[in-house]
């Protein structure tokens, strides 16, 4: 499914397309892949929002968002990620079919403009505009802050801030409020424009697009600001592995808050990733244990028990960490606890029905040959593939797991070690 | 033995079935050849506003609790055999439901064994079973759904608006209830509601994804014709009456978080009954919403530059069939500042009228992310039913948005600002300042 790609130039900057006439959108997905680290997660964290504040061209964040939607509506948007112990600049354009909605030379001006935003940001004095850096320093310290107001991803990431402690995967997305008052215009730009220049930049473009068309505006657009041709050097990704846990103690941490109902997460880790042969049996152990509404995690915690509204497991895969969430009440943390362990424990001694391993299967299949739907999966399984140095086509994925049995499941299953025991817990006679 | 109505548009490459079957079920196919998934919803038009209606079960007017018929939703996935997720697992298919104000949907996506997907579908839905021990279960279940919403921000401003505007009226209640009213709910509850909204004349079934329209109608007619069903009936429902003015013009409540949320807008004075003007009205409120306040106008941008908010402030219009409002608002260290300014802007803008640039790039967009909608089975299943439902077709939106004028929009914006019919809603943090 995912080698409908095509590559547009032979060498020189990674650009590849998918022309299909499935979608009445074209996507074009563009990201830059660093290294997270302390030292410039929070910069970098910073830079994609000071992009959208406007070009050479457009030199004001509303002409700049003006513009693109005069398009139809197209939409342009820059933002960082972060991918295990990676940290992405991701760029994402939006443009309507230009044959629907009947205007021409529709996609190539949208083009233009995403090209802009990434590589001609609005200037002055050789640096990121001054003001644009004070709204956004402020905004990005409040966002940091904000992060508390989703309870749920608050306790999702103070999980994994404990579990990952001293691990690049550690580092928060957003990068640390207090190194955000030292950093300055100038330096900020000329960071950018380094990154931009230096680092390898993957582009897909995928919709009712044309191939050659694509490939004469993508070399005409982009090339006024790279050398489409300049082979990039390799560059130093970490590649990511798998941690086992280093002391046989978990760690365990409760937080008091005035909230109406507790969070339960617990971090595991499994030993196993992406890059691993055994990678189709993870999917397989999460999948059991609680990815689906047959999970035992959702039967068991929900179900039987009326514990809570929502019980599930979640899989990093690159970095082979498994997460267990639960919105529990409060008072109930003893028994909520006792019942996820005693799932952990059934998929270790092997009791697993044979309608649970069919169901996961089923259930996983499925999630793959619909992951052929949305346009940027291949973009992502390209992504993993880089950071792992192992690709897993989606036909292998699926191949995989049709041959998965119960044993499989046991052997992912003596290897996980539960790392991290994190509770948001409400506080005792709730406020209000 | 074929007879689905057909709609075609050339333009946008879609052609939607339509027919409706002897029980009264209508049904809608969007097929779509090139995906995987097939996106399945049923739903009924029976949401959390219906709370007063004459059962079908003793002919009598009755008042049910609020929360019922998410509470209903629920419980549906229960039948005597085990859990309905179970059947769906069997056959690979994702499944979920939810409750609306006025719809409660059923739906699934599955990549193989559409039949028997669509089968366990409709066979699930159409056969309750409720028992007084499982209904009890489920009082704990969704009594923890309502406390994670409680600590939503998003959740609790926006039901703080609807208060201001609607004050009791069941369009300001909490879709899922309180934990006081659903531990009221008894299982001959259940069943009355059932009896009265369920019936498959009070139902859409859509289905948008790689299917053949002459297949699946005869799959729907051989499962809709071995199954009885009471004769079709109009339901009879009450609502109180809607508020003149907006009942709160302001309220507060507090919050473990980070900054300030504020939700602020205008509940709407506009009532007609043919859906087509609805409609039109829908499209010209959203069209100069967007346009003075939407990511590509200068106001949004200068309410960020003048730190009152962030970028997540955000337009919506809401209407249903009996009443609508605009929200507007987000994240603010100076939430009245912020009011203050959108409002002023609005009353501006009411004088002076929307300049036409800003309007036309506005419309452009609309149309663009209709087009955009269809690439989204999830999406165009969602949208297109409850629209449906509100007797709008969601096919009709390009046409309507190519006619509508500046005139109209500028019309609609200032018959909307009525200062009795504002409402600010407000979270603070715990402990910031009074």
């Amino acid at each position: 499914m995912e080698n409908e790609w095509v590559t547009l130039f032979e060498e020189g900057i990674d650009a590849q397309v998918k022309s299909t006439g499935k979608y009445k959108t074209t996507t074009v997905y563009a990201v830059i892949d660093l290294p997270l680290e302390k030292s410039t997660v929070t910069k970098n964290a910073l830079m994609p929002a000071l992009l959208l504040h406007g070009t050479s061209s457009k030199p004001a964040p509303e002409l700049l968002m003006r513009a693109i939607e005069e398009l139809y509506g197209a939409s342009m948007h820059a933002r960082v990620g972060k991918h295990g112990d990676v940290q992405t600049f991701e760029y994402i354009l939006q443009v309507p079919d230009e044959n629907i909605v009947g205007e021409s030379g529709l996609f190539e001006q949208a083009l233009q403009l995403f090209a802009e935003m990434i590589f001609d940001p609005l200037q002055e004095d050789s640096g990121f505009s001054r003001r644009a850096l004070d709204i956004e320093r402020t905004l990005h310290e409040q966002k940091i802050l904000n992060l508390i107001n989703d309870k749920m991803s608050y306790a999702a990431e103070k999980c994994l801030e404990i579990m990952a402690e001293g691990e690049p995967y550690g580092i928060p997305r957003l990068g640390y409020a207090e190194d955000l008052q030292d950093l300055d215009a100038k330096t900020l730009l000329q960071d950018y424009v380094n990154i931009v220049k230096h680092r390898p930049l993957h582009i897909y473009i995928v919709g009712n697009v044309d191939f050659d068309m694509v490939k004469s505006v993508v070399g005409r657009v982009f090339g006024r600001y790279i050398n489409l041709h300049h082979t990039v050097e390799g560059s130093e990704l970490p590649r990511q592995i798998a941690k086992r846990k280093e002391s046989l103690e978990e760690k365990q941490k409760i937080e008091e808050m005035d909230v109406n109902q507790g969070k339960l997460n617990l971090g595991l880790r499994t030993g196993i990733n992406y890059a691993s042969d055994d990678y189709p049996s993870l999917l397989m152990y999460n999948g059991i244990l609680g990815g689906f509404p047959h999970s035992k995690l959702f039967l068991n915690v929900r179900e039987k028990a009326s514990l809570a509204y929502y019980a599930s497991s979640r899989l990093e895969g690159l970095k082979g960490y498994l997460y267990i969430y639960a919105g529990i009440d409060s008072q109930r943390y003893d028994d909520a606890l006792t019942v996820i362990k005693e799932q952990l424990a059934e998929i270790k001694q092997g009791h697993i029905s044979d309608d649970e391993i069919e169901f996961t299967k089923v259930g996983l299949i499925n999630q793959y040959m619909q992951s052929d739907d949305p346009p940027l999966t291949g973009a992502a399984l390209q992504m993993y593939a880089r950071y792992t140095g192992r690709a897993w086509s989606v036909k292998e994925l699926i191949d995989a797991i049709e041959k998965m049995d119960k044993e499989d499941v046991v052997r992912v299953a003596a290897q996980v070690q539960l790392d991290t025991i994190y509770f948001l817990k409400g506080k005792e006679g709730d406020a209000r | 033995m074929t007879t689905w109505t057909e709609k075609q548009s050339e333009r946008l490459r879609e052609k939607i079935y339509e027919a409706e079957f002897a029980n009264g079920l209508k049904v809608f196919i969007l097929p779509k050849p090139e995906f995987r998934q097939t996106y399945a919803t049923f739903t009924t038009k029976y949401g959390s506003l219906d709370n007063e209606f004459i059962s079908a079960s003793s002919g009598k007017r009755v008042r049910v609790p609020d929360g019922i018929a998410h509470f209903l939703e629920h419980k549906m996935f229960e039948e005597e055999d085990g859990d309905v997720f179970n059947q769906f697992a069997k056959f690979g298919a994702q499944a979920n439901a939810y409750t609306t104000f006025d719809s409660t949907t059923y739906l699934f996506s599955s990549t193989s064994h559409v039949e028997e997907n669509l089968r366990v579908l409709l066979d699930f839905v159409q056969n309750p079973y409720f028992t007084d021990q499982n209904v009890d279960k489920e009082k704990g279940i969704i009594a923890q759904e309502i406390k994670m919403y409680e600590d939503t921000p998003n959740w609790r401003s926006y039901f703080g608006l609807l208060k201001g505007f609607y004050g009791d009226h069941p369009a300001a209640t909490d879709i899922a209830g309180t934990v006081d009213s659903i531990g009221q709910i008894t299982k001959e509850d259940l069943y009355e509601c059932y009896r009265t909204f369920y019936h498959p004349s009070n139902m859409i079934l859509f289905i948008v994804g790689p299917v053949h329209p002459e297949k699946v109608w005869d799959w729907i007619q051989n499962n809709q014709e071995a199954k009885a069903f009471q004769k079709r009936q109009e339901i009879a429902r009450f609502y109180p009456d809607m508020p003149q003015k907006a009942v709160h013009q302001s309220l507060e409540s507090r919050l473990a978080i980070a900054q300030p949320k504020v939700l602020f807008g205008y509940k709407d004075i506009f009532y007609h009954t043919d859906p087509m003007v609805r409609n039109r009205h829908e499209a010209a409120m959203e069209l100069w919403m967007d346009a003075l306040l939407g990511r590509g106008s200068k106001l949004f941008h200068d309410l960020i530059e003048e730190g009152l908010t962030d970028q997540g402030f955000s337009v919506e219009y809401e209407m249903t069939e009996r009443y609508a409002h605009s929200i507007f608002g987000g994240n603010s260290k100076k939430p009245m500042d912020l009011v203050l300014r959108v409002q002023n802007a609005l009353t501006n803008t009411a004088k002076s009228g929307l300049n036409q640039d800003d309007f036309l790039r506005a419309k452009r967009k609309a149309i663009g992310r209709f087009v955009s909608l269809l690439d989204s089975p999830q999406g165009v299943a969602h949208v297109f039913t409850s629209q449906k439902l509100r007797g709008i077709d969601i096919f009709d939106t390009m046409q309507v948005l190519e006619q509508i004028d500046l005139t109209e929009v500028n019309d609609a914006l200032r018959a909307h600002l009525q200062n009795d019919q504002h409402a600010v809603s407000l979270i603070r943090q715990l402990d910031g300042e009074a």
